[in-house]
C-alpha cells in the first residue's frame, strides 16, 4: 500500500495525474477541499526546485526574467525531476533543456550561458586538490618532457561557445566590475573555469590555448596537445601557455610515463 | 611529417616547455591569475543554492496558477542585439 | 523484523540554544564567535566533494559542537533507503563527528524521483514497520542514534489508523531512536487540522525527546478556509503562540538542546542569535524549576 500511495502522490505533485482524483481517493475531507491541501506540497516542491535552479543559474534568470525562468524551470522539473536527494546534484540537464525550448529560441546564447553556470557550480563543489608544483616538472629530463601527461585539477571545467557567453556572464553576474555592454558580434568565447583553492575563477583563453588545455585534460601528451593547438593557430606560444597553466593551477598532477634517473 | 622533422619539432617542444616551466617557477604565485582572471563572488551564492536542500522542509503556498509565460522578459539591456527574434 | 540498535552514546550537547549555519554567515561567525551552544547544518548542503562549504564547516566544527539535520534520506520511502545517499551521509558523520544526527518522519522519493519536499506518511502499522526498519538500518550504518522530527502537516490520509503521536512513540520504542520535537511543527499541524497542540505534547513519551526545534511560519489566507493555513516556511521570528507552547514543552519534557531554525528571508546574524538568547532564558528557567 505505501508504494502505491507514494507513486500516486508523486504523480499528483508533478502534475502527471489529476491531484483532485488523488485527494478524493486518499485524503480526509474535513470541509476544506483536500486537493487544496495537496496543493501546498505541489507548490513547495516546484518553488524549492525552481529556487534551487535559480541559485545555480542566476545569470540565465537575469537574462530571461523571473517569470520566464519559472516557466522554463517548471517544464524542466516536470520533465526531468531530481534523481538525487541532494539539490547540489540538480540542474545538469538544464542547459540542454533550454536549448530545446522553443520559447527561448530568440536567445540563441542562453543554453551556453547555462552550460557556463553549471560548470561554475560543479567547480565550486569539486574536490580540493593542490595545484601541481612546477618544480616537479623541472626534474624531468628535457627530452622526456613532450611525452608527459598532465592531470587536470578536479575543479577545472572548459567551455566553448559560438557566442561571447563569458562576457555575457561577467557583465550580468557583476555589472559593477564589467559595466560595458556586450555585443554579440564579439564572437566566440573559449573559457576556463578553475578553482585552485576556494574561489571559482573564469579565464578567457585564445582558441589555441583552449584546445591545448582540452587535449591535456583528456590525457593527451603535452607534445600531442601542442600539435592540436598549432593546427588551430600556428603562432601558438607553448612556453607561455604552459607557464600560465602552471601559475594559475590548471593541473593537479603529472604522469611521467615511467621512471627516469635524475 | 618525416621522422627528422618530427624529432626536430619534439626538440622544439621540449625546449619551449623548459622555458615555460622555469618561467612558472620564478613567477610570483598567482601572477597569471592577476592578469587574466575574473574572480567573482557569484551573486546569491548562499546556502539555499549551493545546497539548496536548505529549502526542503519549508513549505510555502503561492497563488500562482500554472501560468505559461512564453516571452523572455529579462535584463538583456547589457547585450546589444540580445534577443534575435523579430520584435 | 525490526532490530533494536543502541549505538554508543557520545558527548552530549548542553540544554541550550543553537542556530543554523548558513554559508553567508560563515565569516561573521568566525570573526564574532557568537555565544550559541551549537550550529546545526542541513547535511545535504555539504554533500559536495570540497570547496568553500567544507572549509567553512571544518572551521566552525573546530569552535562549536555540530548537529547534522538531514532533509533527504527519505526514511519513509516504500522503495527502501537510497544506499548512495546514506553513504554520503555516513562520510559526513565520520568526518565532522556531530553531537546530534537527525532526520524527518517523511518521505521524498518514489520510483527514483526525488521531490525534495518532506512529504507525509499515512500512519498505519504497515508504514510503522517500514520506517522502523529504515531507521534501524540507518542507525546501524551510521553507528549513531538518530533523532526523528515530527512533521508539519497540511493534509491527512484516509488510510491512517494511528495518531501521529502514537506512531512516533512506537517508532522510538521499536528502534531506540529519539524524538526531535519541533514545537513550531506541532503548532502548525494543530492549526491546520484544528486540534489543541497541548494535547499532542501530552500524548508523547518523555524519554525519547532529545532536541527541540523552534521556527517562524507563515499564516496564509486561503479561500474556502476562514482560519487560513499555517505554512512552515522558516522565514520569520518565532511567534508568541509557539514560545508559549515551548514553555509547556519545557515543563513536560525538561530542557533539551534547542535550535532556532531560519531558512528563508534570512535575518542578520545578530537577530538570529537574539532569538537563541530568548530560548536560552526559557531553558534556564526550566532548568531552575527542575532543580
Amino acid at each position: 500500500m505505501p508504494r502505491d500511495i507514494q507513486t500516486a502522490f508523486r504523480d499528483a505533485v508533478l502534475g502527471r495525474v489529476d491531484p483532485a482524483a488523488f485527494a478524493a481517493a486518499h485524503l480526509v475531507d474535513d470541509g476544506f477541499d483536500p486537493a487544496r491541501r495537496l496543493q501546498v506540497h505541489r507548490n513547495n516542491t516546484l518553488i524549492t526546485l525552481t529556487e534551487a535552479l535559480g541559485a545555480v543559474f542566476p545569470v540565465v534568470r537575469r537574462l530571461v526574467g523571473d517569470d520566464f525562468f519559472a516557466f522554463a524551470a517548471r517544464r524542466f522539473i516536470e520533465g526531468r525531476p531530481p534523481a538525487s536527494g541532494t539539490l547540489i546534484d540538480y540542474g545538469a540537464g538544464f542547459a540542454a533543456h533550454l536549448a530545446g525550448l522553443d520559447a527561448a529560441a530568440g536567445l540563441p546564447y542562453l543554453a551556453d550561458v547555462a552550460r557556463l553556470e553549471w560548470a561554475w557550480h560543479e567547480s565550486f563543489h569539486a574536490a580540493d586538490a593542490s595545484p601541481l608544483d612546477p618544480a616537479r616538472l623541472a626534474k624531468v629530463p628535457q627530452d622526456r618532457l613532450p611525452s608527459i601527461r598532465l592531470v587536470a585539477h578536479p575543479a577545472v571545467r572548459l567551455i566553448d561557445s559560438a557566442w561571447p557567453v563569458g562576457r555575457i556572464w561577467t557583465a550580468n553576474a557583476d555589472p559593477a566590475r564589467d559595466p560595458d555592454p556586450v555585443s554579440l558580434d564579439e564572437g566566440p568565447n573559449y573559457l576556463l573555469v578553475l578553482r585552485p583553492l576556494y574561489d571559482v575563477r573564469l579565464r578567457f583563453l585564445t582558441h589555441a590555448e583552449w584546445v591545448f588545455i582540452v587535449n591535456l585534460s583528456r590525457q593527451a601528451s603535452v607534445g600531442g596537445a601542442w600539435s592540436a593547438a598549432i593546427d588551430v593557430d600556428s603562432t601558438f606560444e607553448l612556453s607561455q601557455a604552459l607557464r600560465d597553466c602552471l601559475t594559475s593551477g590548471v593541473f593537479h598532477g603529472v604522469d611521467l610515463g615511467g621512471p627516469f634517473t635524475e | 611529417m618525416s621522422l627528422k622533422t618530427s624529432a626536430k619539432s619534439s626538440a622544439l617542444v621540449a625546449a619551449a616547455m623548459a622555458v615555460g616551466i622555469s618561467g612558472a617557477m620564478v613567477a610570483p604565485a598567482g601572477a597569471a591569475d592577476m592578469e587574466k582572471c575574473y574572480g567573482v563572488a557569484k551573486a546569491g551564492k548562499n546556502d539555499c543554492q549551493t545546497a539548496t536542500s536548505s529549502c526542503a522542509g519549508t513549505a510555502r503556498m503561492d497563488h500562482q496558477k500554472d501560468a505559461f509565460i512564453l516571452v523572455p522578459a529579462g535584463t538583456c539591456d547589457k547585450i546589444a542585439g540580445g534577443n534575435t527574434s523579430p520584435m | 523484523m525490526v532490530r533494536s540498535s543502541s549505538p554508543p552514546p557520545r558527548a552530549s550537547l548542553p540544554p541550550r540554544a543553537g542556530i543554523g549555519l548558513k554559508g553567508e554567515h560563515c565569516q561573521d561567525v568566525l570573526d564574532g564567535r557568537p555565544d550559541v551552544a551549537f550550529f546545526e547544518i542541513h547535511t545535504e548542503n555539504y554533500m559536495g566533494d570540497g570547496g568553500a562549504p567544507h572549509r567553512c564547516l571544518a572551521e566552525i566544527a573546530g569552535l562549536y559542537p555540530l548537529s547534522m539535520h538531514g532533509v533527504g534520506l527519505s526514511l519513509g520511502s516504500a522503495d527502501g533507503l537510497d544506499a548512495r545517499h546514506l553513504d554520503r551521509k555516513a562520510a559526513l558523520v565520520e568526518a565532522y563527528r556531530p553531537a546530534l544526527v537527525s532526520e524527518h518522519l517523511s518521505w521524498s522519493v518514489a520510483g527514483g524521483v526525488y521531490l525534495n519536499d518532506l512529504l507525509p506518511l499515512p500512519y498505519t502499522t504497515e508504514t510503522l514497520a517500514l520506517i522502523a526498519d529504515h531507521v534501524a538500518q540507518a542507525q546501524d550504518r551510521l553507528g549513531r542514534r538518530l533523532l526523528i522530527e515530527n512533521p508539519s502537516t497540511y493534509l491527512r490520509f484516509r488510510e491512517s489508523t494511528l495518531p501521529e503521536t502514537e506512531f512516533l512513540n512506537r517508532l522510538c520504542a521499536a528502534t531506540g531512536c529519539g524524538l526531535l520535537l519541533d514545537v513550531n511543527n506541532v503548532y502548525v499541524s494543530a492549526w491546520n487540522h484544528a486540534f489543541d497542540p497541548r494535547d499532542y505534547l501530552y500524548a508523547l513519551r518523555h524519554a525519547p525527546v532529545g532536541e527541540f526545534h523552534l521556527a517562524g511560519h507563515h499564516h496564509a489566507a486561503v479561500d474556502g478556509l476562514q482560519r487560513g493555513l499555517r505554512i512552515d516556511d522558516h522565514g520569520s521570528a518565532v511567534c508568541p503562540e509557539v514560545w508559549d507552547l515551548f514553555v509547556t514543552a519545557l515543563a513536560l519534557f525538561g530542557p533539551r538542546p534547542t535550535l532556532i531554525e531560519w531558512d528563508s528571508d534570512l535575518p542578520g546574524l545578530a537577530t538570529w542569535v537574539g532569538e537563541a538568547a530568548k530560548a536560552d532564558a526559557l531553558l534556564a528557567e526550566a532548568a531552575a524549576d527542575a532543580a
